[in-house]
């Protein structure tokens, strides 16, 4: 072997490959047909292809330069075959986003946080609901609320009694509105759900994550910006990101069905205008690693994540609304629609995530989710559907499509209790709710996840299995894994077992 | 080098500053040019009545409204001590003592009653529902709390890495709920189930006599379920009267009120938590136990009886009077507490009040023990919300728990 | 590296400390919180030199670091109490035993070491609970529960969880058969018992005896005293009514071999100083004559009142 590379390495060689090579040439041509020949010269040149001038997809009066380096991010990010690898991509360094609280604080800026997530909102409800009806069983549950309703009171005014000693926890309003929600759900839902099988198989959690990040273009650009440091926003594009909490989360199989479909006028509406950029509407510039959290979570390279992954309805305490209500009078309506409209489009970016899309290319079909934001005593409803995750492009930038949000005011379902009665109770609030929770589902008939491949470990399986070996064999891994090599070897089986006394 | 140029330079910064003195006080009048005056344009000043702004003083908020009281200020501060039960005392004899204090036989197994109702309901998708709650109990809620400290005892020197996942105590409180939830979807199909309360955290509190000496036991347990009528007994009377041969265990020389604490700070009540004693459904039918702090299985067995016992006595009181003596009709109670896999099911008869006595008629208890709904095994040396095993699930033991929420229901539609 | 001549130091020095000045649980009842709990080996040096037993901090000294090593309680408790390392300093400050410091933290055991019945006739009958580990000293404690009050005692030989253990403080005519983990006073005992930790005046607590695997043993009885052989070979005349447990104490197992330098300093043992020293005729090993026998009569005078100046 080292005698060759000498050899090979010597002048004395490639004077001699230069002779065979002439020599090599010589024979072919030598010993060619006629029909050989006749290839060669026929053979075009052949020349790079030309790139266009935009790249596939519509991009309107954007700078082509940009839009190549959008499409190359893209191609970047469909290069990872699952999920969680495409989420580490994008989550590696912490910077500076502007964050978007649910709910605001400053009054008068429902302009901004329309454009910011592009949505268009509409009072009152989509058509669907009109068309269910429960009277019967609303009646039949009517009872079950009230007898809710008297046990939460006793708690809450037997625990107040007690805790003089103490301060109490500023966040105690909070506990004590989503225990009330609890009592509620806890009455109605089980009865609910032998009929409907959506119910059935879903799943509730309390108190669940919901963390999301968008790129929003649009705005006017800074002066005095050239880095992307302090501000969260270079050059036209908008960072932001918002993490909230909701208080109770219910979580279904397959998605709810659409409220509106893409040929409907609202789908194209026209937004309000905020011509200044967002620190007028009081948003603050923070460090933050981005990260999508749904209220679940999804596949690891450890466990299989969970199998309900679309959203069905979230429900919020009104702690922070009322706090707004008393610091800014005559502005109710307005909190409540930005937290309807920010609560809800973070949730849903959230879920399309988990499905394999990226704000980058966009979504093939609507997301729909539904929310309640409740006191116990107040309901407001309010319900979404997200159409376009590529917020990127700003008006006249080939996408024109916004999303829709449907709200609908606060209502009381009772108006005091006194001496273990509740009166005034409201049946028009307790059918709207059942309602909201008896929505079925619809399996849509469309390909849920285009942009992975089709292999992919089922879900929610138990005993669990490594997901990499999917029920039609292990996945195809790329070099330069995070993932440990001993996750392919044999795992080491203990003989005596580790209990965990504490 | 010379250094004559570089030393004999003027400072510039003390010009400056001494310019700035000067200068800093320079005043623009507000001049404005004739050919603008002549065009008849209204001025006006932006200025009229330059004050000077004072300094407000700051004001300091008065100290916390609520600050701590001593512990003689305090509400529920009594002057005589009083030994106390909690859910975190721990009985150093266990059971015996338990049973000493509350004059029971204990019993292994499950009682004809509730055994007889393993299997005859199912809900759809059981298995499948219930290994779902396992593991968003476990794996998929998104809690990123601090874990504790983790020791292995079996390779002492090593030293784990930090983890965030969930906590033992959210993990088991989620998995009863999920199941509570699960079990309640027979209320479609039987309303007679619809009628139960669910309650969380609600106190209970009994005050019981033994040997001239008062115990104040208080329970706040994870989740109760209040029924609308009692349950049925679990043992005849004629198996009631047998339990008269039975013999309180002997534990010389250590006495029963070993581990209760004396303290001030106690309750001076008998009740069920209930404002509202003739409501309905408020008849005692299951408590869910899930306070993990570590305890061995036999402190957790005494704590189950004495709470269920402490219901039961609360109970009757209420209903039958506080001075009563003799009951006219037994109570039974039943009690389910957990480790996150671990299921341990406890029903309890009470007979008789009467405990100045060792003989005579006793309170019944029936302790099923170990049943593992499935094994959660962690591993060695690695990272715990990673290599965790979730395995052999058993499904005969969610059957088990259905079959406690079923006793005493009438299963007709 | 620790020599086992300064271990035995050390050991002296706890001996000598418990010798001077006992923690009995009669002195515990009696203490204020303003004199002071004092570690073993910080105190030890302190009675050789002229200065009062308790320290109070009303004379003037001025507080440091290291006069209260372990938190203060007013009565007998169970429960660990903290602790921080005295480090060799004494309440001056200074060091006053080289090669102590660091290690891992500690929690101090209070430890009762007075072992007597209810009356002079009836005994206590006590249960063991469980058996501890100390890190304080080279015993091993029982935990041991009667009525409803719990206490540690040093555990002997063969105890374990579940053994009924009775305390007497009545001398009958006949001597007693001797069962192990019992405690009677000396004069109760046949000659040639084995015992530990054995008092030197009656009522005052264990002092004798108390390490790991050590013991003593009961010689001879004359005229209302007992002759008692004590670890050092030593040989001691107690009065008949001093109390001592039968048996010997429990060995804390894995404290034969260290290893390494490294174990030493998790024990809280510094290196020593690497000068060189001439070895003088107080090194190495010596044979002489046990000791001239040790008779304990008078008890200790009480300790002088303090009386504090206004001016």
């Amino acid at each position: 072997m080292a005698a060759s590379i000498k050899m090979k390495n010597s002048h004395i060689f490639r004077v001699f490959q230069k002779y065979l090579n002439k020599s090599r040439l010589n024979v072919c041509r030598s010993r060619s047909t006629s029909t050989a020949l006749a290839q060669e010269n026929q053979e075009d040149v052949e020349y790079p292809p030309i790139k266009p001038r935009y790249p596939p997809g519509s991009w309107g009066t954007m700078d082509p330069k940009e839009c190549w380096k959008w499409h190359e991010k893209k191609e970047e990010l469909m290069k990872y075959n699952t999920i969680w690898r495409r989420l580490l991509v994008l989550s590696d360094e912490l910077k500076y986003h502007c964050k978007i609280n649910i709910p605001d604080h400053t009054p008068r800026t429902l302009p901004f946080f329309q454009d910011v997530t592009k949505t268009v909102v509409v009072d009152g409800l989509p058509e669907v609901y009109q068309e269910i009806q429960f009277d019967e069983q609303c009646e039949k549950l009517a009872p079950l609320v009230i007898d809710a309703i008297l046990t939460s009171h006793e708690n809450e005014s037997r625990d107040l009694a007690r805790s003089q000693n103490f301060p109490k926890n500023s966040d105690f309003q909070n506990t004590y509105q989503q225990q009330r929600l609890i009592n509620i759900l806890n009455r109605i839902l089980p009865v609910l759900s032998l009929s409907a099988e959506h119910l059935l198989k879903s799943q509730i959690s309390e108190g669940a994550k919901v963390q999301s990040y968008w790129e929003r273009g649009g705005f006017p650009p800074s002066r005095a910006d050239h880095s992307m440091g302090q501000t969260g926003y270079k050059k036209d594009v908008l960072r932001c990101y918002s993490k909230s909490v909701l208080n109770v989360l219910l979580r279904t199989e397959n998605p709810l069905p659409l409220f509106v479909n893409k040929d409907d006028p609202l789908c194209e509406a026209e937004l309000p205008e905020w011509p200044c950029g967002p620190r007028p509407a009081g948003i603050q510039v923070k460090k933050n690693r981005i990260r999508y959290l749904a209220g679940y979570k999804t596949i690891d390279p450890y466990y299989t994540g969970a199998p309900c992954e679309f959203g069905h309805t979230g429900f919020l305490t009104t702690t922070k609304l009322d706090k707004m209500a008393v610091a800014f009078p005559g502005f109710e309506t307005e909190f409540l629609k930005k937290m309807m409209v920010t609560g809800l489009f973070n949730w849903c970016l959230a879920q399309s995530f988990n499905q394999g899309f990226t704000h980058l290319s966009d979504v093939t079909y609507p997301f729909t989710s539904q929310m309640v934001a409740a006191d116990g005593q107040k309901f407001a409803f309010g319900s979404y559907q997200l159409n376009t995750i590529q917020l990127f492009k700003g008006p006249g930038e080939g996408n024109d499509v916004t999303n829709i949000c449907w709200v609908k005011n606060f209502e009381n379902l009772y108006e005091t209790v006194e001496n273990d009665e509740v009166r005034g109770f409201n049946m028009d609030t307790l059918r709207q709710l059942v309602k909201f929770l008896s929505l079925k589902t619809v399996d849509r008939g469309v390909e849920m996840r285009p942009y992975l491949p089709k292999i992919q470990p089922k879900l929610g399986d138990f005993p669990l299995y490594h997901p990499l070996d999917g029920p039609e064999g292990p996945l195809p891994v790329e070099n330069k894994t995070f993932i440990n090599d001993k996750v392919h070897k044999e795992e080491i089986i203990i003989e005596e077992k580790f209990v965990d006394e504490r | 080098m010379r250094l004559t140029i570089s030393l004999q330079r003027t400072s510039m910064t003390w010009l400056k500053k001494q310019l700035w003195k000067v200068k800093k006080n320079y005043k623009v009048e507000n001049v404005i040019p004739m050919a603008v005056y002549e065009k008849g344009i209204n001025f006006e000043n932006p200025t009229p009545n330059k004050t000077k702004t004072k300094r407000v003083p700051i004001h300091i908020p008065p100290p916390l409204s609520n600050p701590r009281k001593t512990l003689k200020e305090q509400k529920y501060y009594n002057e005589e001590p009083m030994l106390t039960f909690n859910q975190s005392t721990k009985m150093m004899e266990g059971l015996k003592q338990a049973c000493i204090l509350t004059k029971t036989m204990p019993i292994e197994g499950l009682p004809d009653s509730v055994h007889d109702l393993i299997g005859k309901e199912s809900i759809p998708y059981q298995d499948e529902l219930v290994q779902r709650a396992i593991m968003q109990a476990n794996v998929w809620h998104t809690d990123m709390d601090k874990m504790p400290k983790r020791i292995n005892k079996q390779k002492p020197g090593w030293r784990f890495k930090a983890e965030w996942g969930i906590k033992l105590e959210n993990r088991s409180s989620m998995l009863v709920w999920d199941l509570l939830r699960i079990c309640g979807v027979l209320g479609g199909k039987y309303s007679d189930l619809t009628l139960r309360r669910l309650t969380k955290n609600q106190l209970t509190g009994c005050i019981h006599t033994f040997e001239n000496r008062q115990i104040n036991i208080s329970n706040a347990s994870e989740a109760q379920v209040w029924a609308p009528r009692p349950l049925p007994q679990a043992m005849n009377t004629e198996d009631v009267d047998s339990t008269v041969t039975h013999q309180l265990p002997d534990i010389f020389p250590v006495s029963p009120f070993i581990d209760l604490p004396l303290v001030h700070l106690y309750e001076n009540k008998t009740h069920t938590g209930w404002s509202n004693p003739k409501a309905d459904s408020r008849f005692p039918h299951t408590m869910y136990i899930t306070d993990n702090k570590w305890a061995k299985p036999e402190h957790k067995d005494a704590r189950a009886l004495m709470f269920l016992f402490a219901q039961a006595v609360a109970h009757s009181k209420e209903k039958y009077g506080m001075n009563i003596r003799q009951l006219p009709e037994p109570i039974t109670n039943q009690c389910v507490y957990t480790d996150g896999a671990k299921f341990n099911f406890v029903t309890f008869q009470l007979n008789t009040l009467d405990t100045s006595n060792p003989d005579g008629i006793k309170n019944v208890v029936w302790i099923d023990r170990d049943n593992e709904l499935y094994d959660r095994q962690l591993p060695f040396t690695q990272m715990m919300t990673r290599r965790t095993k979730y395995l052999d699930y058993d499904s005969a033991i969610f059957q088990k728990f259905l079959a406690m929420y079923l006793s005493g229901a009438v299963l007709t539609q | 590296m620790a020599t086992p001549a300064k271990l035995c130091n050390i050991l002296r020095g706890i001996t000598r400390l418990s010798l001077d000045y006992s923690i009995t649980l009669s002195s515990l009842n009696s203490f204020a919180g303003s004199q002071i709990h004092t570690s073993a080996a910080c105190s030890a040096s302190k009675f050789k030199r002229a200065m009062r037993p308790n320290v109070d901090t009303s004379l003037g000294m001025g507080r440091t670091r290291y006069d209260k090593v372990v938190e203060s309680m007013d009565k007998y408790t169970v429960r660990p109490l903290k602790m921080h390392n005295g480090a060799g300093r004494g309440p001056d400050g200074r060091i006053w035993t080289h090669g102590i410091g660091g290690g891992a933290k500690r929690n101090f055991r209070m430890v009762d070491f007075v072992r007597k019945g209810i009356n002079e006739t009836e005994p206590l009958v006590e249960k063991v609970d469980t058996i501890i580990y100390d890190p304080n000293r080279s015993a091993i404690l029982a935990l041991v529960a009667s009525g409803t009050h719990k206490r540690y005692i040093i555990a002997t030989e063969n105890m374990k969880k579940g053994d009924i253990i009775k305390s007497s403080s009545h001398i009958p005519r006949m001597a007693v058969k001797p069962r192990e983990g019992d405690s009677h006073p000396l004069g109760a005992l046949p000659i040639n018992t084995i015992v530990c930790c054995i008092e030197l005046f009656p009522g005052q607590g264990g002092i004798l005896a108390r390490a790991g695997n050590s013991s003593g043993q009961l010689i001879r009885k004359v005229d209302g005293r007992c002759i008692i052989k004590i670890p050092s070979k030593r040989e001691i005349n107690v009065s008949e009514h001093c109390v001592a447990t039968v048996g010997r104490t429990m060995l804390k197992e894995g404290r034969d071999v260290i290893g390494k330098a490294g174990r030493n300093r998790w024990l809280g043992i510094r290196p020593q100083s690497g000068l060189w020293h001439r070895k003088t005729g107080r090194f190495g090993r010596k044979l002489r004559a046990p000791p001239a026998m040790v008779t304990y009569n008078k008890p200790k005078p009480p300790p002088p009142t303090i009386y504090q100046f206004s001016s």
